[in-house]
C-alpha cells in the first residue's frame, strides 16, 4: 500500500474515529536532543533507532526545532555534520505541529495537507508532549478496532448461543459472578442493575476509577434495553482479578444499522425519553469510550447483545 | 468550595443528606443530558441539572459525584429524594436557571471539569 493509499484510506474513516484525539494517537516516549547536540549525534540515533526525525527541545522541554533525515543527508553533503543541531534544525516557526486535543479528523487532514512524515504535539505552554507519524495513527486505529460490529451470518450463531465472541468461552449463567434480570418498562427504573453491580464491585475492592468505567458502560447498555427493547433483558458480569466482562443482552427489536447507531448524536429514542435526559445519541459512543473491548451484536427481530471487556488500566489501581 | 457554601450561594433547599454538606466539591458540571454527564463529569463534582427523575441519583452514584443541584426551581420527584437518601448523595434545589446558577458558582471560584 503506497502512502497515498493509506491517507485515502484514513480519510474514509475520519468520522468513525472522530472520538479519538491527538493525545490518544501520539507516541509519548520520545527521543529528543537539545540545540547543543551535534548533527552527527542525531545521525547515529536515527540510524540506530530507525527513526526519521528528532524533535529538539530546550532545557524546559519546550519544542524549539526538528531535525529530519533529509537534513542529515544535506549536512553530510555540505560537510557540516559536526556542527550543532541548533544551527541547522528546522526552527519552530517553520514546523507544523498538533495539540493534544486536536481531533482525529484534524490529525489526518494535517497529514493530507502538509505531506510531512511526522508532527510534534505540543501543549499550550509549548512543551513537547508527543509525536505523531502515520504509523502511530494506524497503531491507534488497530487498538480501537477492538470494537467490532458484526452484521453478517456469524451473528446468528452467536446470538443463539451464549458464547463470548471476544474470548470464545461459554457464558454459563450460573457461573457468572453477577446476574441481574432487567424487567421494567419504566425509564424511571432503568439503571437499577448497574447500581447493584457497582456495589458488588466495590465490595470486591476493585479500583474506583475502574468501577466507574464498568458502571458507565453497563448503565448505558441497561438504559438501552429499557428504551429500545421493551425493558426485558439480562446483565451478566464475570469477574477476574484484573478484568471484568459484562454481557448485556435483550430479545428486543435489534439495531438496524449499528454503524449509524455508533455515530455521536444519532438517536432513535422517542421524544418522551428525552424529557428524562436520555436520547442524546451518546450511549454507544460512551460504551466504546469506557470499554477496552466492545462488541455489539444485533439482528433485527432477534435482539441485541453487548459484550464489554474492562481491563484494569495502568494508573487505575 | 463545600456543598454548604453552594447551598448558601444558590439559596438552595436541601432534600437529602444535609449531614454531608461539609463535603468538599472539586469541580462543577452542568447538563440535562445523562450521556453527556456520563461522558464528562468527574468524581467529586457537583452536578447542576434540570433532570428530576431518580435516574439522576443513579448517575450521581455511578460517577461518585459529591452532590446534585436541581435548577429552575423544579421539584425532585419523591422517588428521587428517596433514592438520594438511600445512596447518600446530597440533593439540593435552587430557583436559579442553569446558566445563572453556574455563573454564581463560577464567580465564587468553582471551575468546570
Amino acid at each position: 500500500m503506497s502512502e497515498l493509499d493509506i491517507l485515502n484510506y484514513l480519510s474514509e474513516y475520519k468520522r468513525i474515529f472522530s472520538f479519538m484525539t491527538a493525545d490518544e494517537i501520539m507516541k509519548k516516549d520520545l527521543i529528543t536532543l537539545t540545540p547543543e547536540n551535534k548533527l552527527s549525534e542525531a545521525r547515529v540515533i536515527m540510524r540506530d533507532k530507525r527513526i526519521s526525525g528528532i524533535p529538539i527541545v530546550d532545557g524546559e522541554g519546550k519544542l524549539v526545532g526538528l531535525v529530519s533525515t533529509e537534513r542529515i543527508i544535506r549536512a553530510l553533503e555540505e560537510g557540516v555534520i559536526n556542527k550543532k543541531v541548533g544551527e541547522y534544525m528546522t526552527p519552530l516557526d517553520k514546523i507544523i505541529y498538533l495539540e493534544p486535543n486536536d481531533t482525529f479528523e484534524k490529525v489526518v487532514e494535517t497529514f493530507e495537507k502538509y505531506k510531512y512524515g511526522r508532527y510534534p504535539v505540543i501543549d499550550k505552554k509549548g512543551k513537547l508532549v508527543g509525536l505523531i507519524t502515520k504509523h502511530d495513527i494506524l497503531r491507534a486505529i488497530l487498538r480501537r478496532l477492538h470494537s467490532i460490529y458484526i452484521h453478517d451470518k456469524r451473528r446468528e450463531a452467536f446470538l443463539s448461543k451464549e458464547v463470548s465472541i471476544l474470548t470464545g468461552e461459554e457464558f454459563i449463567e450460573n457461573r457468572a459472578s453477577f446476574k441481574y434480570e432487567i424487567n421494567t418498562s419504566s425509564i424511571m427504573e432503568a439503571g437499577e442493575g448497574t447500581t447493584f453491580l457497582k456495589k458488588v464491585l466495590e465490595k470486591r475492592n476493585y479500583p474506583k476509577p475502574f468501577i466507574r468505567r464498568v458502571s458507565v458502560g453497563t448503565y448505558e447498555a441497561e438504559v438501552n434495553v429499557v428504551i429500545h427493547a421493551g425493558g426485558k433483558g439480562l446483565i451478566l458480569a464475570f469477574f477476574d482479578e484484573n478484568s471484568v466482562v459484562v454481557l448485556v443482552r435483550d430479545w428486543g427489536p435489534g439495531i438496524e444499522d449499528v454503524d449509524l447507531a455508533m455515530k455521536e448524536g444519532y438517536t432513535t429514542a422517542p421524544d418522551y425519553i428525552r424529557e428524562f435526559g436520555f436520547g442524546a445519541g451518546m450511549g454507544l459512543p460512551n460504551m466504546r469510550r469506557v470499554a477496552d473491548r466492545l462488541i455489539i451484536l444485533s439482528q433485527v427481530g432477534k435482539g441485541t447483545k453487548v459484550e464489554m471487556v474492562f481491563n484494569i488500566r495502568e494508573g487505575e489501581s | 468550595m463545600t456543598l454548604a457554601e453552594i447551598r448558601d450561594i444558590l439559596e438552595a433547599k436541601v432534600y437529602a443528606c444535609e449531614e454531608l454538606l461539609d463535603k468538599e466539591v472539586k469541580y462543577g458540571c452542568a447538563s440535562d443530558m445523562i450521556s453527556d454527564i456520563l461522558a464528562f463529569a468527574t468524581p467529586g463534582s457537583v452536578l447542576l441539572t434540570g433532570i428530576v427523575s431518580p435516574q439522576i441519583v443513579k448517575v450521581g452514584k455511578i460517577l461518585d459525584l459529591a452532590g446534585i443541584v436541581i435548577v429552575r426551581g423544579k421539584e425532585p420527584l419523591p422517588e428521587t429524594v428517596d433514592k438520594a437518601k438511600e445512596e447518600n448523595i446530597p440533593l439540593l434545589k435552587t430557583r436559579y436557571f442553569l446558566f445563572d446558577a453556574c455563573g454564581k458558582l463560577y464567580e465564587r471560584g468553582l471551575r468546570g471539569v
